[in-house]
Formats: C-alpha cells, sequence, structure tokens
C-alpha cells in the first residue's frame, strides 16, 4: 500500500516500504485501527464515536403531541463529548407545570470537575417568562438563558433564566408552550 | 443481493451512581456483509421507567437498581437542584 500526495501541478508517491503499521480508517461511524490507549499512550486516540439521542423535557409530565423536531447528536473523541440537540414542538402539555426545565438524558453521564458545571450555548425561540404564567409577555421576558450540565455524574441540562427584576431562576415547564423552540451545543467530560 | 437491518443493544454501561448507559447499534448488511453502523445512546437513571427497554437492559436495570441505589441517587440529584437565590 502507498499513499500518494497531491498537489497543485505534481504527484508525489510515498512507498509502501515508508509505511509503517496500519492507518486509521472509518468503519461506519465509528474510527478503526486506532492505536491502543493506555497509561504509557493516554495522549492518543483510542476512542471515537458519533451518534444520535433524543433530548427531551425530564421533568413536569410532558405530553408530546405534534412534534416539529426532537433531535440530539453526539461526537465523542476519548472522554470529550459535544452534543448538539433541538426541540421544536407544535403542541405540549405538562401534567406538573412547576418543575425545573431539564433536557435529556444526554447520551453520556457527565464527569466530575471539581464543582464546575458544564456551560454551553442556548438558544430559543417563542420561550414564555420564567414564571410560566404567561408568555411572550415583555414584562416577563428573560434577559438571557444559560444552560449547564451539572457537575460530576448527571445526565441532563439545566436551564436556567435571569429575568429583569430578580435573580437567578430555572425556567419552569410551563412556560415551554406549544410553538417554542429550544436547542443548544454542549462540549463536557465523561467518565 | 439481499439487504438486511438489524437493531441490537450492544452496550450496557452501568455508572457510578447507577445510570445505565445504553447503545443502540443500527447495522446495514448485504449478504451478510456489514456496510453500515449507526449508533443510538441513551442513560437511563435509577428508578426511571423501563417501559419499552429490552429484556437485557431491564434484567441490568433491575439488578443495579436496588433501594439503596435509587434513593442515593435521587437524594445526589436533589442537592444539584437547590438553586442560590
Amino acid at each position: 500500500m502507498s499513499v500518494t500526495k497531491i498537489t497543485d501541478d505534481n504527484i508525489d508517491t510515498m512507498d509502501a516500504a515508508k509505511l509503517t503499521g496500519v492507518l486509521p480508517a472509518m468503519d461506519g461511524s465509528a474510527l478503526t485501527n486506532l492505536p491502543a490507549g493506555g497509561a504509557a499512550n493516554a495522549t492518543e486516540l483510542n476512542d471515537y464515536e458519533t451518534g444520535t439521542w433524543t433530548p427531551g423535557f425530564m421533568d413536569g409530565g410532558p405530553s408530546y403531541g405534534t412534534t416539529y423536531a426532537r433531535q440530539g447528536s453526539y461526537v465523542k473523541v476519548g472522554d470529550l463529548v459535544t452534543i448538539n440537540w433541538t426541540i421544536y414542538m407544535g403542541v405540549i402539555s405538562f401534567s406538573n407545570g412547576g418543575v425545573l426545565l431539564k433536557i435529556g438524558p444526554i447520551p453520556f453521564v457527565s464527569k466530575q470537575d471539581g464543582n464546575r458545571g458544564w456551560y454551553g450555548n442556548i438558544n430559543t425561540w417563542n420561550l414564555g417568562g420564567w414564571d410560566g404564567s404567561t408568555y411572550n409577555n415583555g414584562s416577563l421576558l428573560v434577559s438571557h438563558i444559560t444552560a449547564e450540565i451539572p457537575h460530576g455524574n448527571t445526565d441532563y441540562i439545566n436551564v436556567r433564566a435571569h429575568d429583569k427584576t430578580s435573580a437567578s431562576y430555572h425556567l419552569k415547564c410551563a412556560a415551554y408552550h406549544g410553538g417554542s423552540q429550544i436547542g443548544g451545543t454542549h462540549t463536557y467530560r465523561t467518565n | 443481493m439481499a439487504l438486511t437491518k438489524e437493531v441490537i443493544v450492544d452496550k450496557i454501561e452501568v455508572m457510578e451512581m447507577g445510570q445505565l448507559q445504553v447503545r443502540t447499534a443500527t447495522k446495514v448488511m448485504e449478504d451478510g456483509e456489514l456496510l453500515s453502523t449507526s449508533y443510538h445512546r441513551e442513560v437511563l437513571s435509577p428508578g426511571s421507567d423501563l417501559a419499552g427497554q429490552s429484556q437485557r437492559v431491564t434484567d441490568v436495570a433491575n439488578a443495579t437498581w436496588t433501594a439503596d441505589v435509587v434513593s442515593e441517587y435521587n437524594e445526589y440529584i436533589e442537592g444539584l437542584n437547590t438553586i442560590p437565590e
């Protein structure tokens, strides 16, 4: 086997004698032929995986009606995981509107890293006020929202809002209604 | 030429607080030769609903989720949900 280097004006071929070992290759959604990990090679890549997961509301007894999108994907390299997700609902109801807004279960349990959470970005559209009593009400619109995977051994994302008049609160499920969209991207470590 | 699809739970991992990390693999084969594999992941927390899970996942969960494991997990999560005002 040889490797060919292609440039603008010439083609160079590296002969097989200069290649040692087996080159990494894709097998479905996983990398194969990677060097073995372990204490002696702790920095070598020995684990790569991509796939999907299904984000949802973990509290409040959600009942999903019309679903426009409820999708998640992940890429895992070693113990580092990046997830991307979207929940876009036409019809949804909660049996309990007084609980915290928790999104999950994320595809891998988070790793302990001191007392720090794993923060990521989050996007919302047509989301209501923090108290859940109404939505699209100017006096209750949140000024910004944060999303955190709590530190250590957790499998969900906490969504928190900072409204205009008080300190930090969690959004409540009732603030999420038909036609709302919420999504985000997180990178975190797993065990 | 026969294309077949196989969906199996190919990995179940028991985590420190009792969660199960479950990976489902979808394999597409042609005449028995593997063409592609894609993965779907989910995490099951201690005490969560097992409806729709495979028998193997249910067996692992029932063996792992003792009353103490479920109780400790719930206390741990409740502690994390306490928000300073």
